[in-house]
């Protein structure tokens, strides 16, 4: 599968429906098919829907939906016994998770690499609450999740009544961009399309169905009067053409354009549409320190700010949060700002993620990606030849400045090289010697790694790197890598996860999940024993009291005793390497994990590294 | 271009690792024990957290130690920075101690031409178009 034909978000209402119920199927053939021999097989599903539930699953096959995350609960026994025997256990496929968290991350990673939402089912209350931190975090990247609650209205027995509420959705709301309690089997249809178009809409999100078990249970007298109406996407919002033109003007003509970039990168199609742009202009991309995807490429000549005394007289930014920053500086000063995001259609929050108020000079309430094609034309329209000529000089001033910087980044990747515990540097450099020959993905974030996975391997595609959690959420990386692995297994792709301890002790149960999926995945663990960042936020709060210097590691650290996450992983099945020490032990491990990874499996490589 | 590049960056950075003189300890300052330095370092204060267990991995890098023990002594007890620290509480032996065992670690690191990894990376890099 090429990049053009992967990750087609919110290509709009042109795809709509056709395009979605004719995806791809699960290979039957595929490992995962035959992952579970002691599990009875599925029987053929029945000539017609007989029950409510079975209808559901008529209503999720028209979704595009491949695969349903869950954990088991009584909430939904109705549709999980309608999945598996009436839908055949496929479009959806059943994903067995041992946590809600792990289930939900796993969508939310996932949707990222395939471009298209996965069905989570949880059980009522407790389930939507083990799995509401993911969902937050979904909520907070701007990534569509279909999650369903199984709900018992009507409990009748001491287990049962905890697991009703008086208003489910509540328990979430506050993340989920739609939530609805259908009282019908019809008005369940409407709602479920009706949530996947907001889900796709941007800026996009989880949504929440709430699924009464006597609704699923219920008996369906005559399926041809139940009607499922047909998905239609809403097409993504453009930006104003006169504003979208008074943008291109200013940017045609500033002496140092700046383009920054946050959530714009969803889709291949948006990638080339950056590289367009950035050529268009001659300016410098900036995408910031943490992003949802990878936007641009990190060893392009204008990847970066500009270079040494490069100071914006314009700035664009795509899809930023919060722009505040530099619209502040460029106020005082006479420069200009522009924001075009889907932010500006912002129908309310409880989450303070948007950021503090940003003056910026043009804001356009639209999503980029969509807009992108309309600014590149107007900016060339506007570009006279002087300015194409002083826009090209421009551009190799930037690009000679950019490999200065960038070189001398690299080369700083030999300070501690043969240190142990394991540079971070080398735990990486290491890991693109191995892969370079491969099509690899990282799949998990880098916000403990430093820079130096943009440093020091080539992001060169659009699905080199799948992003952070959005959220600042501890236990995102390991479960999301899952979950977008197993999107790239698809596709063909070399999946990593570069994990931190933390992150994976969150939920390692979802190491048994790839295990029993065959989901090949090589999860590198950043193991060095502490949540590090918090070790050197208490020093400097201690500091700043004159007191305690040396109890830092009191609720910090991850010791005495030590995790053995090799050990931790063959426990669950998964084959495994360390925990890495020696610095020259590396390749040999890593070689050894990708051989598995390469034949289909997971593999986790436990490296005992430097802090940071 | 691209070579002289490569070979400009990689010049920077060798002379940025060349040693400075030990620098003496200030008359009437304790002797610091580079043994129990060490534990301070790693166990107690911590200051691997951001400057790595070697001094060199984390940032910034402490090696080549460039301060005077006075100066380094002084620095903990009000950075200048505020990344870094107040280490106002600990006795001046402690520091004393934590100063020569950073004064006792390797302030090298080998070249990254002399890095087969590092140095196609760097190589792949500088061929970029």
């Amino acid at each position: 599968m090429t990049d053009s034909s992967r990750r087609e978000f919110f290509k709009g209402a042109a795809l709509g429906a056709a395009s979605l119920v004719t995806s791809t199927r699960i290979d039957a053939a595929a490992p995962e098919a035959q992952a579970a021999p002691a599990q009875a097989t599925a029987q053929a599903p029945p000539a017609s829907a007989a029950y409510g539930s079975d209808f559901m699953v008529d209503v999720l096959k028209t979704l595009d939906l491949e695969y349903a995350a869950i954990n088991p609960g009584s909430a939904f026994q109705g549709l999980h016994e309608s999945l598996v025997n009436y839908g055949h256990n496929t479009m959806p496929e059943l994903l067995t998770c041992l946590h809600e968290e792990s289930a939900v991350a796993m969508a939310h990673g996932y949707a990222k690499a395939a471009g298209k939402p996965m069905l989570v089912v949880v059980h009522g209350t407790v389930g939507l609450l083990h799995g509401s931190m993911a969902l937050f975090q979904a909520w907070a990247d701007r990534v569509p999740v279909v999650l369903i609650v199984g709900h018992q209205r009507n409990p009748t027995g001491i287990v049962n009544r905890p697991h009703s509420a008086q208003d489910m959705g509540s328990l979430v709301r506050d993340y989920v961009k739609f939530d609805d309690e259908a009282t019908t089997l019809e008005r369940f249809a409407e709602s479920a399309m009706r949530a996947y178009r907001i889900a796709m809409t941007p800026p996009m999100g989880p949504v929440l169905l709430v699924v009464d078990a006597a609704l699923q249970e219920s008996r369906v007298p005559d399926r041809s009067a139940l009607r499922i109406p047909a998905l239609t996407l809403a097409s993504p919002p453009q930006g104003d053409a006169v504003a979208v033109r008074d943008a291109a003007r200013l940017l045609a003509n500033a002496e140092r354009p700046l383009i920054q970039m946050q959530k714009v990168g969803r889709t291949p199609r948006a990638w080339d549409l950056m590289l367009e742009l950035a050529d268009t202009l001659q300016a410098p991309v900036d995408v910031g320190t943490y992003g949802s995807w990878q936007t641009f490429p990190s060893w392009h000549r204008l990847y970066g700010n500009g270079g040494p005394g490069y100071t914006a007289d314009v700035t664009l930014g795509l899809e930023v949060s919060d722009m505040s920053a530099a619209a502040r500086a460029a106020r005082t000063s006479g420069r200009k700002t522009i924001s075009i995001s889907a932010e500006h259609l912002f129908q309310g929050s409880n989450i303070h993620d948007f950021g503090r108020y940003a003056d910026v000079d043009l804001a356009i309430a639209a999503d980029a990606e969509a807009t992108l094609p309309a600014l590149i034309e107007e900016i060339r329209r506007a570009m006279t030849p002087e300015r194409k000529a002083a826009a090209e000089a421009r551009g190799a001033r930037i690009a000679a400045a950019h490999q200065q910087t960038q070189l001398r980044a690299i080369e700083n990747a030999r300070f501690g090289w043969d240190s142990t515990p394991v540079s971070v540097p080398r735990l990486v450099a290491e890991l693109g010697e191995q892969i370079k020959n491969d099509d690899w993905a990282i799949v998990s974030g880098h916000q403990f790694t430093g820079d130096w996975q943009r440093r020091l391997l080539n992001f060169d595609r659009h699905h080199r790197y799948n992003g952070d959690c959005g959220g600042f959420g501890i236990g995102y990386d390991t479960p999301a890598s899952v979950g977008a692995a197993l999107a790239n297994k698809k596709a063909g792709r070399l999946s990593i996860g570069i994990v931190g301890d933390g992150d994976l002790n969150f939920g390692p149960g979802v190491l048994w999940t790839a295990v029993h999926h065959r989901i090949p995945l090589l999860l590198v663990v950043h193991n060095n024993r502490a949540y590090h960042a918090e070790v050197m936020i208490i020093q400097r709060m201690a500091g700043s009291r004159a007191r305690g210097s040396g109890t830092a590691h009191i609720g910090t650290t991850i010791a005495d005793p030590d995790i053995n996450h090799a050990q931790l992983a063959r426990s669950y099945g998964m084959y495994s390497e360390g925990p890495i020490e020696n610095p020259r032990d590396l390749a040999g491990a890593y070689q050894r994990a990708l051989a598995k990874v390469r034949a289909g499996e997971p593999a986790l490589v436990d490296v005992i590294s430097q802090p940071r | 271009m691209r070579a002289f590049a490569l070979a400009a960056a990689l010049m920077a950075v060798a002379l940025a690792g060349v040693t400075e003189a030990q620098a003496p300890a200030a008359p009437g300052a304790p002797t610091g024990d580079p043994s129990r330095g060490k534990t301070l370092f790693e166990k107690t204060y911590r200051c691997y957290a951001c400057h790595g267990f070697d001094a060199q991995s984390g940032s910034p890098r402490l090696v080549p130690m460039t301060r005077t023990q006075a100066a380094f002594t002084t620095y903990l007890r009000k950075p200048a920075s505020p990344a870094m620290p107040t280490f106002a509480d600990p006795p001046l032996q402690d520091l004393a101690d934590v100063y020569a065992y950073i004064r006792s670690l390797p302030a090298t690191a080998p070249s990254a031409e002399s890095l087969p990894v590092l140095r196609d990376v760097l190589q792949r890099r500088a061929n970029q178009p």
